[in-house]
């Protein structure tokens, strides 16, 4: 594991209007580290998400990907920047209109300009991987949630991205398709890749996550090794928050 | 918003220019005088006329073609034929006639129009060539209740919105309510119907009508008129004194000759074969015609209305603030005024400037007003796609340009799709308004075979049934393909 730099936060502010959602948020992610981030609904979890791909422009502050300041780079060299960071969404967000393999090879053949057996390659490799190569040719509609979501993960995936941001990927599932899907995030970080999830699962960020940062109104207000933030949480707001969750398990 | 506002301002302004535009290409027109040169230089006199008034002019079927034929059109007949040129002969809305002829559209107007003061301070006119008399047509059924016109104190008495009859009684019978409508033959249908007690209508006309119908009834209107208000003129643009003094030589003849009696007497033949065979399979090529029209305006309108409204749509779309601005102002002035004073504008007020033929004007502004409505469905059905698949597609770094080809516009085609549909069918029936102008759509013909049998509801049935089998068949045509487009996920 290398002490490289993937992502850099510095005094990252976010306002919708005259509502400040993110206060001086700080961090860093390094390359191979799986940063879990946890904290009540509302606290800003996926605004700090969607600021580090800049899907939501920020207010003030640096967001740095590879040392070059996000913030200060135009609409071209963004969607070059973009390309190599893959988000996966609560809500799947899979391209009805086209079949698994078709959503898997779209960015790969317009984005990177791959000719198409060679996508074709790299997407059913991918499929495979998730366990769904059998799908290929279905249309996401027919899929179940839990393989909806592998589905978008391959899709992340198969543009090779240095950094895997997750958004809540299992809170819209029915229980019984949680696990599925954690397991290939489980892989996946075992595999190396440099990962950000905002997630609730205890048992996955303890057992994957280097860091746990927890979140509440804009700020980020403890972060810790996952075993000491769940187990001896030092900050009060955390405390509550994580004694409501172990409730619910 | 104030965007907005500054843009449906220009658009106003525009709208201005070109109407000041117009205006002073009619006055200069009529500066110096050219009406006689021109039209003899041309080789043709062009006449419009309202063919829905025998036994004045009306349309018939001889030997397969249809004809417009009555003592007025034998009359502009012979002022050609003294001038030596040609009879053109276009027809329109009675309502349409007099700004037909301010805004160039023809040499004259002639439809047993009134040379009234009011009118003649808009338009010339040529001496009187015929006097009719002013007469009502009551029901058979009312004759001992309506023996004079003085019976009609506070009855409902229908005429035809813009002519004299309106005017007269509205003026002369005491309490009277009168109901005005476009065409006599609605009138005589609503006579027919009880919806008004009176028809006041001018004396040829309803000895027509008496002589077709054993129900109807004419009695005199007792006005005393002067010469001016029951005689009929040929009407012309302000300042064709010089075209206006020709026909004037005609016209002495006609008189001299007592030429409209034998005019006359020839329209009634013509009315006699017409009420022979009033069955609607006899009208069929009437009919078909105007279905054929019906449907031509309704597949070119069509085909650049969507034109239109995808461009409309990327102007909404586009970065530049003035493109916007254009397009909200267009959709909102185009959804803010009636398609009718659209087709108007089209016909007659650009066309003083460039003259355009009726069916294109139609064309033009039938697309022209469906093109705002398909760019709001276009822009709705983007707007319906899930913002999480603009996301999805940024986050994978896809271009704005491939985010919409392979993302947005397939997603948004399937909402779009059928409210296009309801476009398509609204227009099938909405383009019925250009008959006003004189296009022979399926309305048009509609009226001309009312006019020509007399009866009032059947043509109607006829032509609902034919709009219904298109709009129908257009359903089936865009349900197929919806529902193939469900299969495709
Ligand atoms: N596009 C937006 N416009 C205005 N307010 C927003 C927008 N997105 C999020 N917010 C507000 O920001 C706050 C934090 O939202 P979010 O980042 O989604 O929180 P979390 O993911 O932690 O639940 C919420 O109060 C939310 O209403
Ligand atoms: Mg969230």
């Amino acid at each position: 594991m290398q002490d490289k730099k993937i992502l850099e936060v510095n005094h990252l502010n976010k306002k919708f209007g005259d509502n400040e959602i993110l206060k001086d948020i700080n961090g860093t992610v390094k390359s191979g580290e799986v940063i879990c981030v946890i904290g009540p609904s509302g606290a800003g979890k996926s605004t700090f998400l969607r600021c580090l791909n800049l899907l939501e422009k920020p207010t003030s502050g640096e967001v740095k990907f590879e040392g070059t300041d996000l913030t200060h780079v135009n609409e071209k060299q963004l969607i070059n920047l973009r390309e190599r960071m893959g988000m996966v969404f609560q809500s799947f967000n899979l391209f009805p209109n086209m079949t698994v393999i078709e959503n898997l090879k779209l960015a790969p053949i317009r984005v990177k300009h791959l000719k198409d057996d060679e996508a074709q390659k790299i997407a059913m490799h991918l499929l495979d991987r998730v366990g769904l190569a059998e799908k290929a040719n279905a249309y996401p509609s027919s899929l179940s949630g839990g393989q909806q979501q592998r589905v978008a993960i391959a899709r992340a995936l198969a543009m090779n991205p240095e950094v895997m941001l997750f958004d809540e990927p299992t809170s819209a599932l029915d229980p019984e398709m949680v696990g599925e899907v954690l397991e290939v995030m489980n892989e996946l970080a075992k595999d190396g890749m440099t990962m950000v999830v905002v997630t609730h699962e205890m048992g996955f960020a303890k057992e994957v996550a280097d860091e746990v940062w927890f979140m509440a109104d804009g700020y980020i207000l403890e972060r810790n090794k996952p075993d000491e933030l769940f187990d001896n949480p030092q900050n009060e707001r955390a405390k509550d928050f994580i004694g409501k969750i172990i409730q619910n398990v | 918003m104030k965007k907005n506002l500054k843009a449906i301002i220009q658009i106003f302004i525009m709208i201005a220019a070109v109407f000041t535009l117009t205006t002073v290409f009619s006055n200069s027109a009529a500066a110096a005088d050219t009406s006689l040169q021109r039209v003899k230089e041309r080789g043709e006199l062009i006449m419009v006329t309202s063919p829905d008034y025998p036994p004045y002019e009306f349309q018939v079927n001889k030997n397969g073609k249809d004809k417009i034929v009555g003592m007025d059109i034998d009359v502009a007949k012979k002022v050609a034929k003294d001038l030596h040129v040609k009879l053109v002969i276009k027809s329109m809305n009675f309502d349409s006639l007099l700004v037909a002829i301010q805004t160039g559209k023809a040499d004259m107007a002639i439809g047993g129009i009134n040379p009234t003061a009011a009118r003649r301070q808009s338009v010339d006119f040529s001496k009187i060539y015929y006097s009719g008399g002013q007469s009502f047509l009551i029901n058979s059924s009312d004759v001992n209740k309506y023996k004079s016109a003085k019976n009609l104190k506070g009855a409902t008495i229908g005429a035809q919105t813009g002519t004299l009859q309106y005017g007269l009684a509205k003026k002369k019978i005491p309490n009277s309510t009168v109901k005005g409508m476009d065409k006599s033959t609605d009138l005589v249908l609503a006579l027919k119907t009880h919806k008004i007690d009176a028809l006041g209508i001018e004396k040829p006309s309803a000895e027509a009508y008496v002589k077709n119908d054993p129900s109807l009834k004419m009695i005199s209107s007792g006005y005393h008129l002067n010469k001016n208000e029951i005689g009929a003129a040929i009407a012309f643009k302000k300042g064709s004194g010089s075209l206006v003094a020709a026909v004037n030589k005609s016209i002495d003849q006609i008189k001299k000759q007592n030429l409209t009696e034998q005019y006359l007497a020839g329209a009634g033949k013509y009315m006699k074969v017409n009420t022979v065979n009033t069955s609607m399979f006899h009208y069929w090529k009437y009919f078909a015609k105007g279905v054929e029209y019906t449907i031509l305006i309704s597949v070119v309108s069509t085909f650049f209305g969507v034109l239109i409204g995808v461009i409309l749509a990327l102007m909404r779309f586009s970065k530049q603030k003035w493109l916007r601005g254009l397009a909200i102002s267009y959709t909102e002035f185009i959804r803010g005024t009636p398609l009718m004073v659209q087709v108007l504008f089209v016909y007659f007020g650009i066309g003083v400037v460039v003259n355009i033929p009726a069916l294109i004007s139609g064309m033009i502004a039938v697309s022209l007003n469906s093109g705002a409505y398909v760019a709001e469905i276009i822009r709705g059905g983007i707007n319906s796609v899930a913002k999480g698949q603009t996301e999805a597609a940024a986050s994978l770094g896809l271009s704005k340009g491939d985010l919409m080809r392979f993302v947005i516009l397939p997603q948004a085609f399937k909402n779009i799709w059928p409210a296009l549909g309801n476009e398509f069918i609204s227009l099938i029936k909405e383009s019925s308004i250009v008959s006003i102008i004189g296009v022979t759509d399926l309305i048009y013909q509609l009226n001309i075979v009312r006019a020509d049998t007399y009866r009032g509801v059947m043509p109607i049935f006829v032509a609902m049934l034919l709009y219904f089998v298109m709009t129908f068949a257009l359903t089936r045509v865009l349900n197929h393909f919806e529902g193939k487009m469900k299969h495709a996920g």
